[in-house]
C-alpha cells in the first residue's frame, strides 16, 4: 500500500489531492493514517477559531475619502501602453540572450540538441572544446557576459526609474531568463578566473531572483529597487559591461580550429 | 458582472474618476477581509485596501470586461496586502494586534487546563493569529486564501504569480508552523471543542 505523507493529507483535506480515492481507502484500512488525519483535521478546525475581523464602521466612505484625492494625478493607464513601449526590447533581449547562451554552449563544446539547460552547460565547462584557443574562449565569455549585462542594465534601469507597474509578466519572464544565464556565466567566469565578474554576477543574482519570483499584479518591487540603489548595482553593471565590450571584440575564429 | 459595475468601469475609463466610488463601495468589505487575513492588523488592512483600489484604478484599462471584476480586484488585493506586510516588517512597525494576539508564550503559558471551552476557543484564535504572524508573507497569503477564502491552489498560484508546486509548498510550511504553535493547546484536556 502506498504510504501517504502529511502533505498528501493536507491536499486531501482541501480537496486538491489527485490520490483522493486511494487516500480514502487507506484511511479506512490504516488506523495510524486515520489518526494522523484526525490530528490534521483538529489542527485546521482549530485555526477556524481565528475569527474574521469586521472593519470599523464606515469603511467604504473612509477608503473613498483616502483614495479620491489620489486619483487626480493617477489617470488610468492606457490598455496597450506596455505592449507598444516595452515588448520590442524585451523580446530583443530574450532573443539576444538565447544567442549568447548558444555562443557559450558552442564555445564549451556542449551543443547537443534543441535543449539547453544552463546548469548542464555550466557543469560541462571542464570539458571545454579543444577547438577554441583560450583567447577565443575568453572572448566568447566576455562577449556573452557583456550582452548579459546589457540586458540586465536595461531591466534595472527600468526598475529604478519606474514608479508604476508596467509589465510584470514580461519582466518576470526576462528576469527568469537572465537568472539562468547569470548562473551559467558566473560559473564560466569563476573557472576563467574572472573574479570581478564573478563578484558582480553574485550581486546581480539576488535581484534577479526577487524579480523572477515577484508576485503577479504586484506594484514595483520597492525593496528590490532599494537593493539595486544601495549597492550601486546599476552603475557597476553599466561600467563593467562597458569595459567588457572592447575586450570582447577582436579577431575571433568563426569556427573552432579543430573539429568538435 | 453586474451591469451597474460594468457601467461604472466604462465611465472611469472614459475619464470620470467619481464613477470609481461605486466600485469602492461595492468591494471595500470583501477586499478588507482578504487584506486583514493577510496582514493581521486593522490599520494595515485599510492601507492595503486603499492601495488595492489605487492600483485597480491605474490598471482598469487592462481589466478584461469578460472576467469577474471581484476576482481581478482580489488578486490585486492579495499582492497589495503582501506588499503592505513586507513593508511593515521591514520597518519593524508591525505590531501583533494586541486585542487579538498576545505573545504565543503568553497564550501557551495560560493553557494549563483552561477554565472552559469558550476560553480555550478564544485562546486558539489568538494562538492562530500569533502563529500566522510568524509566517512569511507568501506562506501566510497562500494559507489564508486556501483555508479561509476557499480558493483553489490554481487560483492562488495565479494570484501570487507562483507555480502550483511552489504554492503547495507554501501551504505545507504554513500548516507545519501552525501545528508547532497550536499543538500544545490541542493536547490539553479540552481539545474536543464543540
Amino acid at each position: 500500500m502506498k504510504r501517504f505523507r502529511d502533505d498528501d493529507l493536507i491536499l486531501f483535506r482541501y480537496g486538491e489531492s489527485r490520490d483522493a480515492e486511494a487516500i480514502r481507502a487507506a484511511l479506512a484500512d490504516d488506523p495510524e493514517l486515520a489518526r494522523r488525519y484526525a490530528e490534521l483535521e483538529r489542527l485546521l478546525d482549530a485555526a477556524e477559531r481565528w475569527a474574521e475581523a469586521e472593519p470599523m464602521p464606515g469603511l467604504e466612505n473612509r477608503i473613498w475619502r483616502r483614495v479620491r484625492p489620489r486619483l487626480e494625478g493617477a489617470s488610468p493607464l492606457p490598455a496597450r501602453r506596455f505592449a507598444a513601449a516595452d515588448v520590442p526590447w524585451r523580446l530583443a533581449a530574450l532573443g539576444a540572450m538565447g544567442l549568447l547562451v548558444l555562443a557559450v554552449a558552442f564555445a564549451l563544446g556542449r551543443w547537443s540538441g534543441p535543449q539547453l539547460a544552463p546548469s548542464e552547460l555550466a557543469s560541462a565547462a571542464p570539458a571545454v572544446a579543444e577547438g577554441f584557443g583560450s583567447e577565443a574562449r575568453e572572448r566568447v565569455l566576455l562577449a556573452s557576459v557583456a550582452g548579459h549585462l546589457d540586458a540586465s542594465e536595461r531591466l534595472l534601469t527600468e526598475l529604478v526609474n519606474r514608479t508604476e507597474l508596467e509589465s510584470p509578466e514580461a519582466e518576470r519572464e526576462l528576469a527568469e531568463a537572465l537568472l539562468a544565464s547569470n548562473r551559467l556565466y558566473r560559473k564560466a567566469a569563476e573557472r576563467a578566473g574572472q573574479r570581478r565578474i564573478v563578484a558582480l554576477l553574485d550581486q546581480l543574482e539576488p535581484v534577479l531572483i526577487e524579480l523572477a519570483n515577484a508576485p503577479a499584479g504586484a506594484a514595483v518591487a520597492g525593496d528590490v529597487r532599494r537593493l539595486v540603489e544601495s549597492e550601486d548595482l546599476l552603475f557597476k553593471v553599466r561600467i563593467v559591461g562597458g569595459r567588457l565590450e572592447p575586450r570582447a571584440l577582436g579577431p575571433m575564429p568563426l569556427f573552432p580550429t579543430t573539429q568538435l | 458582472m453586474e451591469p451597474i459595475e460594468l457601467a461604472a468601469i466604462r465611465r472611469v475609463r472614459e475619464g470620470d474618476a467619481d464613477a470609481f466610488e461605486a466600485l469602492v463601495a461595492a468591494h471595500s468589505r470583501s477586499v478588507y477581509r482578504i487584506c486583514h487575513r493577510i496582514v493581521g492588523d486593522a490599520a494595515a488592512a485599510e492601507d492595503a485596501v486603499q492601495e488595492t483600489f489605487l492600483r485597480a484604478f491605474r490598471f482598469l484599462a487592462r481589466f478584461d470586461d469578460r472576467a469577474e471584476f471581484s476576482t481581478w480586484l482580489h488578486r490585486i488585493a492579495v499582492n497589495a496586502a503582501i506588499d503592505e506586510l513586507r513593508k511593515r516588517r521591514r520597518h519593524r512597525l508591525e505590531v501583533p494586534p494586541a486585542a487579538e494576539a498576545p505573545g504565543l508564550e503568553e497564550v501557551l503559558a495560560s493553557a494549563e487546563p483552561a477554565p472552559d471551552r469558550r476560553a480555550l476557543s478564544s485562546e486558539l484564535g489568538r494562538a492562530t493569529a500569533t502563529a500566522l504572524a510568524g509566517l512569511t508573507p507568501v506562506e501566510r497569503a497562500a494559507f489564508v486564501l486556501r483555508h479561509y477564502e476557499g480558493r483553489s491552489i490554481a487560483e492562488i498560484s495565479a494570484a501570487l504569480g507562483k507555480r502550483e508546486n511552489a504554492t503547495k509548498q507554501s501551504i505545507f510550511r504554513a500548516v507545519r508552523k501552525l501545528r508547532a504553535a497550536l499543538a500544545p493547546l490541542l493536547e490539553s484536556p479540552h481539545e474536543a471543542l464543540p
